[in-house]
This record gives C-alpha cells, structure tokens and sequence, in this order.
C-alpha cells in the first residue's frame, strides 16, 4: 500500500511526465555546470593542479627543493632539450638528454659576436674569463628514468625518502652514490637552474604547494569567522545586525594591500621561523578577507530565516545553533562555495604579491611569488628569462580558478546567469 | 543636492576616525621599542629626539599618544616625523612631486581604462557569442588573472630584451622618436655637444665616424624621468620624457581594471537591451545605432559610475605594487619605502592616506551617482 501511495506521489510532483525523474539541486547545478565549457576546463585544472602541486610536489620533483648545485648555476631550461632520436638520427623509446658541458665564450670585439667555437687562430676572438655557457656534450646520453632514488626530502613532512618520480642516469654507467649523481654531468633541470644551481623546477613545485594551499585555508578559516558574524547578524538582526553590520563595512572600508603590507611588517618583526611564518601569513590574510564573506553569508541568512522550514523548526523547539547549522546553512553552501572559488584567486594574488615584495613566506619555505623576486631586475631577465616561469603557474591557477567560479556562480544561480538573460532579450 | 553631498561629507569623518584608529593600533603592535631603539642610535641628535618625544607625548601611554597625533594632524596639520629619513612625513612622503605624479597617474589610468574598456564592452555585448565576443571575454579573464607585479616584470622584459628600447638610436627609423622622447644633444661648435638632459643620437655610421664607438643609452624603463631629467626643472623636454615613462605604468596598472570594466559593461548593457524600453525604441522604428548608444549605453553606463568607489582604491593597489617595482617616485612608493626602515609615523600616515584615498573615491563616486542618474533620491 505504502508503495503505490509513494508512487502516486512521485508522479504528482513530477507533473506525471513519464521519464522524468525528480532532481536534487546539487544535480540541476551539475547539469548547468557541464555546459560551461570554460568552467568545466577550469576545473579540472584546479584538481590537476592540487594533485600535483600539493599532493605530490616532493616526489614529483626530480631535485631537493632547497639544494644547490654550485657546479650548475644558470643553466637554460632543458625541457626542449629531451629528445627520442640522437644526433645520428637513432629513435629510442626512452627519452634523454644530452650531458652538460661547460664551454668557454670568445668575443668577436670588431662585431660584439660571441660563440664558444671561435675559428682556429683568428686574432679578433677574445677568451672572456669566466663567462661560459652550457652545451650539450653529445657523447654522453642521459635517459629519463622513473622512480629512481635522489636527493633526500621528507614527503608531506611525515617520513623521510629519496624517491623521486623521474630522473636521469648515465647510459652505460653503473650504480652511483649521492656524491657522484650530484657531480654527474647528467642532470635534468627542466626549467634550467638560478645562479647557485636550485632547480627551478623542483622550486616552482615546492612553491606552487603553499601557494595554492593557502588559498583554501585561509577561506576555510575567515568563512569560520564569516559564518558565525554574518550568521549571526542575519539570523538575530536588529541591534545586533546593526552593530556587526557596521564592523564589517568598517572592514571593507580598510585600504587593503596597505594594510596588508603594514600588518605584514609589523608579523616580521616578531622573528617567526618556518611554518610559523606561514600561519602568520595565513593570518593576516583572514583580517583582510573576511568581511566580504560575512556579508554574503548574512544576506543568505536574512533571506532564509523568514523561510518556512525555519519557522517549522523553530516552532517543535529546535534550538538556534542547530537551526542556523543544521537548516541554514546546507541551505547556502552553494552561494558560500561560489563565494570561495570567486575569492581563492584573490587570496592566491595578494600572496604571491605579499611575498614577491619580500614581506611575506621566507626561506626555508617558498612560494611562486618568493619565485618571482629573482626576475625583480632587468639585469637579471634580460640574461635569464626563465627565472620568470613560476610567473606563468600563477597566472594559470588564477585563470583557472576565475573560469571555475564563474561557471559556478552561473550554475548555481541561473537566474543572473547573463545567459538565461540573453535569452529573454 | 547639496544637504547631500554634505552628509556624505559628514559621513567620512567617523570611518576616517576608525582608519586612524587601525593605523596607529598596528603600528603600536610592533614587538619593539621604536623610541627606545633611537636612544642609542647615534645618527639622531638628543635635543631631536628629545623635542620629538616631547611633542608627539612619546614617553605617556598609547592613548595618549594617540590623541597627540590625532590633535597634531589636525591643528598643525603634522602627521609626525620620519625617524629614518630625518624630515616631517607629510615632507617626506608627498614632498619631490610626489603626490602629484600619483594623481597624474591615476587619473591618466583612469581615462585609458574607460577609454578602451567602454567600446570594447559595447561591442562585445552587441556581438554576443561571436568569436571576438568569446575572444574579447578570455582576454578580459587573462588581465584579471595577472597579478600587478608579474605583468611589470614582463613588460619590463619585454621593453629592454624584446624590444630592446635601449638600443633604438641605432635603428634609422625609430631614431626620431627616441630624439623626441630623450631631446637630442645640440652642436654648439663641430664636434662638440651640449647634453643636457639629451642623448647623443646618432646613426650607426655617423656615430662610428665620429670616434663614439660605445651605444648612447637610448630609452629606458621603469622610473618616472630619465636620470638627467630627474632634479631638473619642468619643461616642455621633460614632459615629453615624462610622457615616455608613463605609458607603460598606465598600461601596467590599468589592465586588471579594463578586463574588469569590460565583463561589467558588457554584462550591464545586455540586461539594459533586454529591457521593454529598448524593445519599444526598436519598434518604433529608431536605427540600430541610436538604440545602441542613445538608449542603452547611457542607462548601462550608470552602474559603472557608482562603482568608482571601488576601481579607485582597486588602481592605488595595483599603483603601490607597479611603484615598487618599477621605482616610480610616487606616494605609494615612498609608502612602501618605509615600511622596510619601520618607519613608524610614516606607515600610520601612509595608511590614512590610504583610507582618505578610499573614501573620497566613495564619496566622489556617490556624487557622480546623484548627478548622472535623476533615479537616485538625495534624502
């Protein structure tokens, strides 16, 4: 009995249309969300990005994000260097690059030419003392080889191992020791080296892990923040609202990088070390990010609070916590995750802007805006233009996140979707 | 309209007051002992730091310091003293053309950003989904994803290594325009040149000829003047070499700001042209263009306006990051100079700059508000 009743039900709601199944809202936005091509592409180089940047950036790294290579400072980037046919023209399966070599500069002085191959006994070449630059030394191949074990780290901080997801080994060579593989002319640095022979690299994934995680945390902990003003504001209004009102207006008021850089300053003194740093950054980052947050949230919460599943709840007694967190709040977490994915991009700019000035994550942690400091003078860009490829991570997770969270925000709430707007025009 | 303006008016002195307040709270926050730390600091004289100390009530509590300073802006208009560059702040960081340079600046980048940003939002609107619709719209997401920072360097890179700006002298046909933006040396006798403030422009093969074997320095990046023109006094050479170093700031602070003024006027004028009264313009009979801009763009232009509030603090944030890199000498710089000598009056100044900054632009955007849009009631 029970069954033909609920079936008779189903057919209610659903108009008695044969075929059509009623639909959750998290499956209505899934299904506005597909369409978005951007959105979708976005996405899904959002989760390639935090597979790779946060997930596994120690292990997908060939080098010790924080080890010199003092013997190889300022090499190009060698990722167009890989190769699968040699120089005579065989193919191999396994890719491999050619050794490094170091080879001397000569000046043409009358035409400013300089090669490292100057003609057999032509007076105008001059040797340039100390000026080398690095060359393929086509006698020895170093083939890519996965899982091979290198230089030490700890993986995700919790145990220590050398194993790193690709390298390069010597063709013909035999097992080698820590000190021989660093001295090794066979060397795979994929974004080229800085001066004292980091691995760009390794450091533009080391970099890309606290530069991207600290986007998520610090929205996690001001929407913390932002639930409990706003929730509170928008659910109880009155006096209260007014007044947390007010403070949040104060807080969007403040001149934001500013502040950001005062309060940056003032951290530094206080001679943190390490993650501490990080958390100090975390910090300040949620004085200047949360208000615009509270105040979506207790737009949320005023529109639901005269709902009528609130006054239901409030009329069998259920207390006021559980009906802000248990009735209101699943209610707006499509509007707060729109909020969050459209403001990750912001946070992961003031970051790399904040550390870029030199203000914000220090050695021993890093991050692509730390990265960036290298390409600060001309000097150093015009000599060395791939100091400035972590530059072009942050511009993707960036554009990535934008394209998500716009897609989201269409998705969630079609009707200021500019599309379903056009179609009425 | 006038009761208006000035109850907004009035309306900024209690934030004003509350900016303050953060400001001088967060430079109290600093672990250490600023005045204690110039005690023993030989390259600041006692009876200074004694009158300093006297004036400012530096030896009684914060509260009392803080209504000091709060009494001293306001009657004698003295923001305080900077420790570290031994002149008042206000000298210090408005003084040198300072706050000119930055309100040039501004309002230069202003206009280039609406300049550009309002016909391509129209055209990207009135050409919706086409391909330089969609492409228009990934462009707009691109400058909206550079960081302020990333894109200086890159044009700085892009001017000295690509474009090599430096080297133009020796390229018959861009020599005028290095000769215009950098006034050549004159000949005052054969052989013998007067450079002030010029360069020594010459073909390759005159050059050559002449026994200068070394390349003149042409064009340069970053800064606001050349080096000669630097402490010289304004004149017609030195605005046009102005000229040349202002471009690219413009660009550089204004390509966040046209990528989002493109997505809001293009998504302003579609809800505009979907609305009945277009509808009945083009019923009417009115041609395209006058529906366009007569109708519509007017009416998509206002929302804009009552935006200002928030692209004006949005540009000094994007100026404070290009200033630094590019070692412009504008307030912003001078700003962030001090913040790594912990200059401390200088960061509260600097910080009520900031927030004054902020709420004029809100209060002269609500202004233009009431005076474009007839719909917005002033009581």
């Amino acid at each position: 009995m029970t069954e033909t009743g609920s079936k008779a039900q189903t057919e209610q709601v659903t108009g008695g249309v044969r075929g059509a199944e009623p639909v959750s809202q998290g499956r209505l936005i899934w299904r506005r969300f597909k369409h978005h091509r951007m959105g979708l592409f976005g996405s899904i180089v959002v989760i390639l990005f935090y597979l790779i940047f946060v997930g596994f950036a120690e292990f997908i790294a060939p080098y010790h994000y924080n080890q010199e290579h003092r013997d190889f400072g300022y090499i190009p980037p060698m990722i167009t260097r890989i190769r699968f046919w040699d120089k005579d023209g065989n193919f191999s399966f396994k890719p491999f690059v050619y050794g490094l070599a170091q080879a001397q500069v000569y000046l043409n002085t009358e035409t400013g030419e300089q090669t490292t191959k100057p003609p057999e006994g032509d007076p105008r070449y001059f040797r340039q003392p100390g000026i080398f630059w690095w060359e393929e030394d086509t006698s020895r191949k170093c083939y890519v080889e996965f899982f091979v074990r290198g230089e030490e780290y700890r993986f995700w901080d919790l145990w220590k191992t050398d194993l790193h997801l690709f390298g390069v080994r010597e063709a013909g060579a035999g097992p080698m020791g820590k000190a021989e593989l660093a001295a090794s002319p066979c060397q795979l640095f994929l974004f080229g080296t800085n001066k004292l022979g980091y691995d760009i690299f390794s450091m533009t994934l080391i970099g890309g892990k606290i530069s991207l995680a600290i986007g998520p945390l610090v929205i996690a902990l001001a929407f913390i923040l932002g639930i409990l003003l706003g929730g509170i504001s928008g659910y109880y209004g009155g006096g209260v609202d007014t007044f947390i009102q007010r403070v949040i207006e104060v807080f969007m008021a403040l001149p934001r990088l500013a502040l950001l850089l005062a309060l940056a300053v003032i951290l530094s003194q206080y001679k943190l070390s390490g993650m501490a740093v990080f958390w100090g950054i975390v910090f300040i980052l949620i004085i200047v990010s949360w208000a615009p947050l509270a105040r979506v949230v207790r737009g949320q919460f005023l529109a639901l609070r005269e709902a009528e599943f609130v006054t239901a709840a409030r009329a069998i007694g259920v207390s006021d916590l559980r009906v802000i967190l248990k009735h209101i709040l699943p209610n707006t977490t499509s509007y707060l995750v729109v909020a969050a994915t459209l403001t990750i991009p912001n946070i992961i700019i003031l970051e790399s802007t904040l550390s870029f000035l030199r203000l914000g994550i220090r050695d021993p942690l890093t991050s692509w805006g730390v990265l960036m400091q290298a390409g600060w003078s001309t000097q150093v860009i015009q000599n060395y233009p791939w100091f400035l490829i972590p530059g072009i991570f942050i511009v993707l997770a960036v554009l990535a996140f934008n394209f998500m969270g716009d897609a989201l925000r269409d998705a969630v709430d079609p009707f200021t979707v500019t599309g379903a707007k056009e179609e009425l025009a | 309209m006038l009761s208006f303006i000035i109850r907004r008016f009035l309306y900024m002195i209690p934030l004003l007051f509350i900016i303050s307040i953060f400001a001088f709270t967060i430079v109290k926050l600093q672990p250490s002992d600023i005045v204690a730390q110039w005690k023993f600091n030989p390259s600041i004289g006692r009876d200074l730091l004694e009158s300093l100390i006297r004036q400012f009530d530096l030896d009684k509590d914060p509260v009392t310091q803080y209504i000091t300073w709060l009494r001293n802006i306001f009657t004698k208009g003295d923001l305080g003293f900077s420790f570290f560059n031994k002149v008042p702040v206000e000298d210090y960081l408005f003084g040198g053309g300072a706050l000119l340079y930055s309100m040039v600046i501004i309002l230069a980048t202003m206009l280039f950003t609406w300049l550009i940003a309002i016909p391509i939002g129209i055209y990207s609107a009135t050409h919706k989904y086409s391909f330089n619709d969609h492409f228009l719209n990934f462009m707009g997401f691109l400058g909206l994803s550079i960081p302020v920072f990333l894109l200086a360097i890159v044009f700085l890179q892009v001017m000295v290594s690509i474009l090599r700006v430096g080297s133009w002298c020796d390229i018959d046909w861009l020599r005028p325009l290095v000769t215009f933006f950098r006034p050549p040396c004159v000949e005052i006798s054969p052989g013998v040149f007067s450079c002030e403030g010029g360069i020594l422009c010459l073909s390759k093969a005159e050059r050559l000829a002449q026994g200068y074997y070394s390349a003149p320095e042409g064009l340069a990046v970053g800064g606001l003047f050349a080096n000669e023109y630097a402490l010289a006094p304004w004149s017609w050479a030195k605005f046009r070499n102005f000229l040349w170093h202002l471009w690219p700031v413009v660009i550089i602070v204004g390509t966040a700001n046209i990528a989002a003024l493109i997505r809001y006027m293009r998504a302003n004028l579609l809800d505009v042209l979907g609305q009945p009264y277009v509808q009945t313009a083009r019923a009417k009979g009115l041609s395209e263009r006058v529906v366009i801009y007569k109708h519509a763009v007017r009416n998509a232009i206002n929302p804009l306006v009552s935006m200002l509030g928030f692209w004006i603090p949005f540009m000094f944030e994007g100026m404070l990051v290009a200033s630094a890199v590019m070692n412009l000498q504008t307030v912003e710089v001078n700003y962030f100079n001090a913040l790594s000598t912990q200059d401390q009056w200088v960061i509260m100044g600097g910080l009520l700059y900031f927030g004054v900054i902020l709420v004029v632009g809100n209060l002269i955007s609500d202004i233009l508000l009431a005076v474009v849009d007839p719909k917005i009631r002033y009581d």
